[in-house]
């Protein structure tokens, strides 16, 4: 049988699951017998071959007419056309039906679909739930990515057992250059066994191995996927070409596929080796966070006791650095995806608050429906329909309106799962872009419109079986105005969606807080930042690092528009930067004991650095033109460090220096301190201020820097400050340019992104429940026309007859705001860990959330009052 | 019952010229196979024509499986003939304008 026969049966064998059971068997033979004739001899070449794909296409059309034959003849279908011609025959019902049924299954599906993705999808790698990371825990608490030193890693390493590979990697941005412009890509430096624990085999060429991290070693890459296609075009022959990274030259040795990167951004990876000497002096130095994948049979608890009796040996072999620490050891994912969970948890339980309200308002459309059917239910009852078919009639219409909402929720969520992939890159939620509507999606979102459906229907149901018992008690099927069910329906939407606006307000307010906290420096478009590196290879001494940071400042204050540039290692905002361990205070050495050692976080800056960001001088002076090489050697403290180094007393003309080189090879750094300046908020705002010793640059002329930038007026024209440094070594790229206005917004992304969502899902919810408020208050005007105009009649004014109105109103919107704010008071706990600046309830949020209600439900209840107005009582009499 | 289709009465002509199986019918109408196989299903459903499976042995004899073989039945024809009576009938119904003076 050709290749093409063979395709040809499997569709067809494909297709036979439609064809009703009892046919399969013939019809699968049928076409089988009628391809196998057709593949003969006698018809060969390309265009018989064509014609068999083209026929047998029709098999799936013949399959699905069968199936459509059979159901077509059945009562259910009967049951389907007569729903979807009597919704038809109500169009504004169904439309508010469907579209809110939308609203709240898109909704769901969109934010199930990003906590799918960030929380759920296994990690693209080969069996990715055996991915581990190792991180320590301690009195020296780690810094952001800096988890374990690499004697501590190769000990795990060679002492561990449950592990079948662990790697250690060092995750940076790095300098590109050759051909074309140089840029800063973000990197990975990994140990000889990284790929195998990852996973991930080349696409082309091969990973990184054991022996390209040995000393001595020929320099290699591996590139990811998209670097090799935006920068090299996908050339084909980039294997064994050479490109520079950070000013070494380096051979290509292999391509990843796509999709395969860890950490989830990187996109080349370089060896890591430790040489002897590293490993002998750098047990303290905590800058590699640590993977491992379990061996066979391996558990993470097992993994876990393992890895404690490493670490107890080395506490006792190595009692400065190591006393104290433990080690944790913790699912790939969980590290990877960091403390969003919550958010995300709270955001899907939002949107299932908006589905359920939705749900709750269908069912009292639907519920008003049969109200009024009641009567025909009654008869037909009577008449000897069975009650199983009443309510199956009933079921079929609710499902439709299901199938319709979950039809438009799908495009909804389409539209809404690309919007929140979007969002990755300004959120910095971890895997958010991966947000896509797959089949696990699809398939929660049709449980979601199934469970919807089921609990839309319940209600009419219910009242259906009710009409068909009284039909034997004749009469009473006519529908009561009030309707105690459909009020408590409204009620309970009320209360809903009170929890809702209660906690989107009580969010925002957190926010605006957050956002109103003084950072002790200027947040604006008009200071621009940007980062480079000087390659350490041709940038070897102090001072050649010290004057060509110089140039390039010097360059930019010429620049038209510049009012003032400096420049910082420890980028603003980025929460990039050392903490480093106080050694002498006043020429006293600090004793080594991790319980009471003091911490100082470390900025090596240029004069002009806190005038151009405007941090203002609290006392002494600031860094000057005077603090260079072989100069005294001076530091600036922040008011916390102040605090924490020399309480009550007045740090100026004090020493204090900590126990590193900053880029010089036998100089610790630190000074005496001439000034003092303001505390500033780098990171998240709910984090203390961190204690800061600055340095002058000149004197501790780091590789790493970033130019800040002070427009007059405006933002910095950042292609001209690229030109300068283009101008001066065309191999050091410019990267991370931001305004610290961008900056600063990209640390409240979160909050912002969480608040962002949660009002829009609170107003749905109004939205929704104003829409069931207005329902109701309509259906029950038009039930009482006869009596508001006997009323009228018999002298009641149009105060009365309004005051009617809005007692009926408020006893639903009343007893809803009622338990809307006891649930709202209970839940308040949850919602704790999301709001900065205070704990439980909001009081002030309660309030507005009562009295945008109040809006909503008067806007609702405004066109059935004038309705009620317009009554004519002479109309209402003579027709009496 | 329902007035047959052209694409119906054109398969059933087929049929009523001698035993077929689909492919064929497929081969002298023209038709897709999407068309021709649910009309086939149709007019077996009402009972104007019937299938039958075709002899092993001479299937065996081409090397290939049995295929499914229509056959028309008498109620088939009946409908045949009237449905063609009907498009017969409908052919003097010609516009004037067609035979030429204006």
């Amino acid at each position: 049988m050709t290749r093409t026969g063979r395709w040809c049966r499997r569709l067809v064998d494909g297709a036979a699951w439609l064809v009703p059971g009892d046919s399969r068997d013939d019809w699968r033979r049928e076409w089988h017998a009628e391809i196998a004739g057709y593949t003969a001899p006698a018809r060969a070449g390309g265009a018989a071959r064509r014609g068999l794909v083209w026929r047998v296409l029709g098999a799936a059309v013949h399959a699905a007419w069968l199936r459509w034959d059979r159901w077509r003849g059945s009562m259910w279908t009967y049951d389907l056309r007569i729903a979807v011609r009597s919704l038809l025959r109500q169009p504004a019902f169904a439309a508010v039906a469907v579209a809110t049924l939308a609203v709240g299954i898109g909704a769901n599906a969109a934010v199930f679909s990003a906590v799918y993705a960030v929380l759920l999808r296994p990690l693209p790698f080969p069996a990715p739930d055996r991915l581990v990371a190792l991180t320590t825990t301690g009195p020296r608490a780690p810094q952001v990515g800096m988890e374990s030193s690499p004697p501590d890693f190769v000990d795990w390493h060679d002492g561990a057992s449950s592990f079948s590979a662990m790697a250690a990697l060092s995750a940076d941005a790095v300098a590109i250059a050759g051909t074309t412009p140089a840029e800063q890509v973000p990197g990975a430096a990994v140990t000889g066994e990284f790929f195998a624990v990852i996973g991930t085999t080349a696409a082309r060429g091969r990973v990184l191995t054991v022996e390209d991290a040995r000393e001595g070693a020929a320099p290699v890459v591996v590139l990811g996927d998209r670097l090799w296609a935006r920068r090299f075009a996908r050339a084909p022959g980039i294997l064994g070409t050479h490109v520079t990274i950070d000013g070494v030259s380096r051979e290509v040795v292999g391509v990843l596929p796509p999709g395969h990167a860890y950490p989830l951004d990187a996109e080349l990876w370089i060896p890591l080796g430790f040489s002897a000497e590293r490993l002998a002096t750098q047990r303290g130095a905590q800058y590699l966070d640590v993977v491992a994948r379990l061996g066979d049979g391996q558990t993470i608890e097992r993994a876990r006791a393992d890895v404690a009796t490493v670490a107890a040996r080395l506490a006792a072999a190595h009692p400065k650095t190591n006393a104290g620490r433990s080690v944790v050891v913790r699912p790939l994912r969980e590290v990877v995806v960091g403390d969003i969970g919550p958010s995300l948890l709270m955001l899907l339980a939002a949107a299932g608050l908006v589905l359920l309200i939705v749900c709750v308002n269908v069912a009292g459309l639907v519920l008003t429906r049969a109200l009024g059917r009641a009567h025909e239910t009654a008869l037909r009852a009577s008449l000897g329909a069975a009650p199983w078919r009443l309510i199956r009639a009933a079921l079929t219409e609710t499902l439709v309106l299901a199938i319709a909402g979950a039809i438009g929720g799908t495009g909804l969520a389409w539209i809404g799962a690309r919007r929140i992939a979007a969002l990755e890159a300004v959120s910095h939620v971890p895997l958010l872009g991966e947000t896509r509507l797959d089949g696990t999606v699809l398939a929660a979102t049709a449980l979601a419109a199934t469970v919807t459906a089921l609990a839309v229907g319940l209600v009419p149901s219910w009242r259906t079986a009710r009409s068909v018992r009284l039909a034997g008690a004749q009469g009473t099927t006519r529908a009561t105005a009030r309707g105690g069910v459909r009020g408590l329906l409204v009620a309970a939407e009320v209360a809903l969606a009170l929890v809702l606006v209660v906690g989107a307000v009580t969010l925002a307010r957190s926010f605006v807080r957050m956002v109103a906290v003084p950072r002790g420096f200027e947040v604006s478009d008009r200071i621009l930042t940007a980062s480079l590196t000087l390659p350490e290879a041709q940038y070897l001494t102090p001072a050649l690092r010290a004057s060509f940071v110089e140039r390039v400042l010097a360059g930019v204050r010429a620049l038209p528009g510049v009012e003032s540039a400096g420049a910082v290692f420890g980028v603003p905002l980025t929460g990039f930067g050392y903490s480093i361990t106080v050694r002498d205070l006043d020429g006293v050495r600090q004793q080594d004991d991790p319980q009471t050692e003091k911490l100082l976080a470390l900025r090596a800056v240029t004069p002009d650095y806190f005038t151009t960001m405007r941090i203002a001088l609290e006392a002494g002076r600031a860094v000057g033109p005077q603090d260079v090489l072989g100069q005294p050697r001076v530091a600036v403290v922040n008011r916390a460090a102040a605090a924490l180094l020399w309480p009550g007393a007045d740090p100026l003309g004090h020493a204090v220096t900590l126990g590193t080189h900053l880029g010089q090879d036998d100089v610790r750094t630190g000074g005496i301190i001439v000034g003092v300046v303001d505390d500033t908020r780098e990171g998240a705002v709910d984090r203390p201020v961190r204690p800061t010793l600055y340095v002058p640059h000149a004197q501790d002329p780091t590789s790493v820097v970033a130019i800040v930038v002070r427009g007059a007026g405006r933002t910095p024209d950042a292609a001209a400050v690229r030109a300068v440094l283009a101008g001066l070594d065309p191999d050091v790229p410019l990267f991370r340019v931001r305004t610290t206005e961008q900056l600063a917004s990209t640390v409240v992304a979160q909050p912002r992104l969480l608040t962002a969502l949660m009002s829009l899902f609170a107003a749905a919810a109004l939205l929704v429940a104003g829409i069931g408020l207005y329902g109701l208050l309509a259906q029950a005007v038009a039930a009482r026309v006869r009596e508001i105009g006997v009323r009228r009649a018999v002298g009641a004014t149009a105060r009365d007859v309004a005051a009617l109105i809005a007692a009926h109103t408020s006893r639903m919107v009343g007893l809803g705001a009622v338990v809307g704010i006891a649930a709202s008071w209970a839940a308040s706990s949850a919602l704790d860990r999301f709001v900065f600046g205070r704990h439980g309830p909001d009081v002030a949020a309660y309030a507005a959330a009562v009295a945008a209600l109040a809006g909503v439900a008067t806007l609702a209840a405004a066109v059935p009052c004038r309705r009620a107005l317009a009554v004519d009582p002479a109309t209402t009499l003579r027709s009496e | 019952m329902r007035r047959m289709s052209p694409t119906v009465v054109a398969v059933l002509q087929t049929v009523a010229a001698g035993t077929v199986y689909g492919f064929e019918i497929i081969d002298r109408t023209g038709l897709p196979s999407g068309t021709v196989y649910p009309a086939l299903a149709r007019l077996e459903r009402d009972g104007h024509v019937r299938s039958s499976w075709e002899d092993q042995a001479s299937a065996f004899a081409e090397g290939r499986p049995a295929r499914r073989h229509y056959r028309i039945t008498a109620a088939g024809s009946r409908a045949l003939a009237a449905a063609l009576a009907e498009y017969r009938a409908l052919l003097p119904l010609r516009p004037a304008r067609t035979r030429g003076t204006p």
